[in-house]
């Protein structure tokens, strides 16, 4: 970004090609491929717009990822775009994370992680699976980092109960 | 039967999508030229002054031109309290209303009540002492046209500012409400009538005229970017 702001052009080339295809598949999985298409470029556009706030250091994917957020809440969808990027970290196994699992244990992961309460699902769905640390998944989500940190905590807690019960389940 | 010989069109690799994709966000960002482009970029501390500062400009016009006739009675203290308690609520939801779209979601609910309360909470103060009869001062009976350019000014300024394509229903909201705070801000200066009747009926629903108002207009000015 700071290249972009520098002028060099190519530069916002090549973080269109880093940020823009895991959102592109996350919102595929909800939208058609025009409304995904529309959404992207705008999110890209946006930051454009945005490019002048941008402070040298900052973290760049907590800004895609709410610009994203904002957008699509804007155009009021009815569906929620952490959702949709949750699904597709689980399902490709993108971001920060391998997945060294079948898909059964994928499939069983996200049944998991879709039990849990909304803002514990975002901020797991930033921190574990995009592997933002959380002081980028505070930014994106607007809490307090302590915040951040103890709905992580009581997530992932929650998730152990969640595997524990269906393991005793068999 | 007649496509039976037609091959489907080549599917896109995800590469070729994405490269797609860019060619066309390149042409968005060189069709985003002009005045309001050039505002949008602005860094967002200087949006907030420049649309403070329009508004300014704004109270002072009135101030100088449209200023109710007993302005220089009014009691001076109830006047500058409220005065600024609606000029901190203003700069708080405008700040709101322009707050970059890679900032997490505000307080939008909050600016809303506030907005929406404040005219209400005025209006239903005792008229200031001296002015009970204040109905027939001057000019009383433009207030409503007054307010709702005012508002209506408010609300084209902030959307000049605002980087974001279309308004969400809360900002919308809050925009109305935003407006006709500062249209009541506005007839503080011009209209000397400060019955509490006149004041809930005509100042304090300003908001709720401007929020319909930006409804109906809203949709023509919201066409995405393509």
């Amino acid at each position: 970004m700071a290249a972009y702001l520098a002028g060099e052009a190519s530069a916002f080339d090549e973080l269109f090609r880093r940020y823009a295809l895991p959102l592109l598949r996350a919102l595929r999985r909800r939208l058609d491929a025009e409304d995904a298409h529309d959404i992207v470029q705008q999110t890209f556009l946006q930051l454009h717009r945005c490019r002048f706030d941008y402070q040298p250091g900052a973290g760049l994917r907590p800004w895609i990822y709410t610009i994203a957020f904002n957008l699509q809440r804007r155009q009021a969808r009815r569906w929620h775009f952490e959702d949709a990027f949750l699904e597709e970290e689980a399902a490709t196994g993108g971001g920060a994370i391998t997945w060294p699992v079948d898909g059964a244990a994928i499939q069983s992961v996200r049944s998991a992680v879709a039990q849990l309460p909304r803002e514990q699902r975002r901020v797991i769905a930033l921190h574990w699976f995009e592997g933002l640390p959380f002081d980028q998944v505070a930014t994106t989500v607007g809490a307090s980092l302590s915040a951040v940190k103890v709905r992580a905590h009581r997530g992932y807690v929650a998730l152990r109960k969640i595997f524990e019960r269906d393991d005793a389940d068999g | 039967m007649a496509d039976a010989g037609v091959p489907p069109p080549p599917r896109l690799t995800p590469v070729d999508e994405l490269e797609k994709l860019l060619t066309g966000t390149h042409e968005r960002i060189k069709a985003d030229r002009g005045v309001l482009a050039w505002l949008r970029c602005r860094p967002t501390g200087q949006r907030f002054g420049l649309v403070l500062l329009a508004l300014a400009g704004l109270m002072a016009l009135t101030l100088w031109r449209f200023q109710r006739p007993d302005f220089v009675t009014y009691p001076a203290p109830r006047m500058a309290l409220t005065f600024s308690v609606y000029l901190v609520a203003l700069a708080l939801s405008i700040r709101e209303l322009v707050r970059p779209l890679y900032t997490a979601r505000g307080r939008t609910e909050l600016f809303i009540v506030l907005t929406a309360a404040l005219p209400l909470l005025v209006a239903a103060l005792p008229a200031a002492a001296r002015f009970e009869d204040a109905p027939t001062i001057g000019h009383g009976h433009d207030c409503i046209p007054v307010g709702m350019l005012a508002g209506f000014l408010l609300m084209l300024i902030v959307r000049a500012f605002d980087r974001a394509p279309r308004v969400g229903t809360g900002p919308a909201l809050l925009l109305g409400n935003t407006a006709g705070l500062f249209g009541n801000l506005v007839l503080m200066l011009h209209c000397p009538i400060d019955r509490p009747a006149h004041l809930l009926v005509t100042h304090a629903l300003l908001g709720v005229a401007l929020s319909a108002l930006f409804k109906v207009l809203e949709p023509v000015r919201a066409t995405p970017v393509r």
